[in-house]
């Protein structure tokens, strides 16, 4: 790799050995990606989650670097929730410089502060990374924390994968033939693209036949979650929303897909056949979830859903929502009538219920439901599903209203 | 009876030094974060049980092992779990990708894993589970040696 003056000069420890620590990574990384060069990042989000053990080995790491004296060269935005306000991570990330404004870690719902076109960034997790590439058309790549920390120390990155504009380029079509009518249907349609393109992540799909002017960003942030839960997606382009695909042309850069795929109410419905019920009686319904928290429409959808009525007693029905979706149902009086029906706010809620730690990820519902006794629960999307299967859980996928229907009377029509 | 010795070569070096041990081969992309679901409670317990994301090494571990899988998924707190699987001593003994996932590739690089990909022969099929498999992450070479039928 070809290193500027400044960056072989850290490289030689001369900045201090912590710099040196994270060149080091970043060099050997980009020269196993034959990259030829480091890139500015103009800005990083970066959640460095939960350790299987407490405090845990990634932490003594970031405490090592903060201990040799480095600090961020760019914005770096962190959650201020799951144990990031008072956990050992807050003070290495305090120290190190973070700005505390992005709140609810794990999605792009809440990110306040945006980069522009064509900037190099640091893109936390695979639902903001691919939010950022698809939809802003910033650069990045799913990284972890070492190499997340590792660029927004040095504030550079190796430049490949994402970085390089050939390999934003579509090279698969997914024709959509049906009408995605809600985030559930957005949220499905990522899961089925993710599935199909299995392990050939890299192989850009180009969605087509969706018209721009009936999709929200809500819908954008949703399918962001699920189009990379089976294999890694996190660049796609939307024919006439992304701005790296304006055209199906631009899209492919005069080029012809690989193959196309023809997305139809069968394959749609596909998905939900995979999360679907297997016992009437749930264990919990879940609107949001696993790193997916709900839009502000979806909350009043709830509440109009389950106005006057009450929902099941015999499991718990919780909401996901965290940050500014939050702050604003809290003001709009929706938090507070969604209690009186009975549904708890934030998982943070049932684990107060259960006297376990809020501020440990792991002991969350979705993360740990078999020490909850949890086996069979409903989800509004298909992240949740998915990810929540490795514990030997049924999901079951539902959109809004048959989620609210399934709260209120208790079962679920299998 | 020994069927021999395989060599497969990759296109550039690798990462780490030099491992050995019996492969554990996964046709399926794998994120630690979803795919293991017990090291949350147990840091040394890497059994895979999903049993839709990870089929083919379903209730099967990989301590110890050299794992061979197409490439990572997502799970960017991967490296958070390999750290806490290596510190309680139930690391792998090497990794053989297709293609790697940076995730991989970061937490190969800290924890000197020692890790190839990019081979002359497609590694998921020409290493079967029990093989047992020497990976050279400097020089980018995996020797393969059948397992004795």
């Amino acid at each position: 790799m070809d290193l500027t003056r400044e960056e072989q000069q850290m490289l030689s420890g001369a900045d201090g050995e912590g710099y040196k620590k994270v060149m080091e990574i970043l060099v050997e990384l980009g020269e196993f990606y034959k990259a030829k060069r480091l890139v500015p990042v103009s800005l990083g989000y970066i959640t460095l989650g939960p350790t299987p053990s407490k405090p845990g080995k990634a932490i003594e790491w970031l405490e090592e670097l903060v201990d040799l004296g480095v600090t961020f060269k760019c914005p770096v935005f962190v959650p201020t929730d799951f144990g990031g306000r008072v956990g050992p991570d807050y003070e290495i990330n305090r120290k190190l410089g973070a700005i505390f404004a992005y709140q609810g870690g794990g999605h792009a719902r809440n990110p306040f502060y945006l980069p522009v076109f064509g900037q190099h960034i640091i893109g936390d997790g695979t639902s903001v990374t691919h939010y950022m590439n698809s939809y802003i058309g910033a650069r990045a790549n799913t990284e972890d924390f070492i190499g997340e920390y590792s660029a927004a120390i040095v504030g550079k990155t190796p430049e490949y994968g994402l970085h390089l504009t050939e390999n934003r380029i579509g090279k698969t079509l997914f024709d959509i033939k049906v009408r995605l009518k809600d985030e559930t249907d957005w949220s499905a349609l990522g899961y089925y693209i993710s599935r199909t393109l299995g392990t050939h992540y890299w192989d850009v799909p180009v969605i087509n036949g969706v018209k721009p002017d009936e999709v929200t960003n809500d819908d954008l942030d949703t399918f962001s979650s699920s189009v990379p839960a089976y294999g890694a997606c996190v660049h796609s382009l939307l024919v006439g929303i992304s701005p790296e695909a304006r055209t199906l042309e631009e899209a492919f850069a005069g080029e012809k897909p690989k193959q196309t795929f023809v997305v139809g109410s069968e394959e749609l419905n596909g998905v939900y056949k995979t999360f679907s019920a297997v016992e009437e009686k749930p264990d919990m319904i879940s609107v949001g979830g696993f790193g997916v928290n709900v839009s502000i429409d979806t909350v009043m959808k709830l509440v109009n859903l389950l106005e006057g009525k009450k929902v099941s007693e015999d499991f718990p029905t919780v909401i996901a929502l965290d940050g500014p979706v939050k702050l604003t149902a809290d003001g709009m009086g929706l938090t507070d009538k969604l209690r009186k029906a009975g549904v708890m706010i934030g998982m943070s809620e049932f684990m107060e219920a259960h006297n376990v730690d809020t501020s440990n990820l792991t002991s969350s519902p979705v993360m740990s439901a078999k020490r909850y006794g949890l086996k069979n629960i409903v989800f509004t999307d298909a992240k949740t599903c998915h990810y929540i299967e490795n514990q030997g859980v049924n999901s079951v996928l539902k959109h809004i209203e048959e989620a609210a229907k399934i709260a209120i009377s208790g079962r679920i029509e299998v | 009876m020994m069927e021999g010795t395989i060599i497969l070569k990759s296109t550039h070096k690798g990462i780490g030094g030099i491992g050995e041990g019996e492969a554990l081969v996964c046709q399926e992309p794998i994120n630690l974060m979803a795919d293991t679901g017990n090291v949350w409670e147990d840091a040394s317990d890497t059994t895979f049980t999903s049993k839709t994301a990870t089929p083919s090494v379903f209730g099967k571990n990989f301590s110890g092992k050299v794992l061979v899988f197409p490439t990572g998924k997502g799970g960017i707190f991967s490296s958070n779990i390999m750290m806490d699987v290596v510190a309680a001593g139930s690391a792998p003994k090497a990794i053989v990708n297709r293609r790697t996932h940076p995730v991989w590739a970061f937490l190969s690089i800290v924890l000197r894993i020692p890790l190839v990909d990019e081979l002359d022969q497609d590694p998921c099929e020409v290493i079967k589970t029990g093989d047992w498999v020497k990976v050279d992450g400097e020089k980018g070479i995996v020797e393969i040696t059948k397992r004795k039928k």
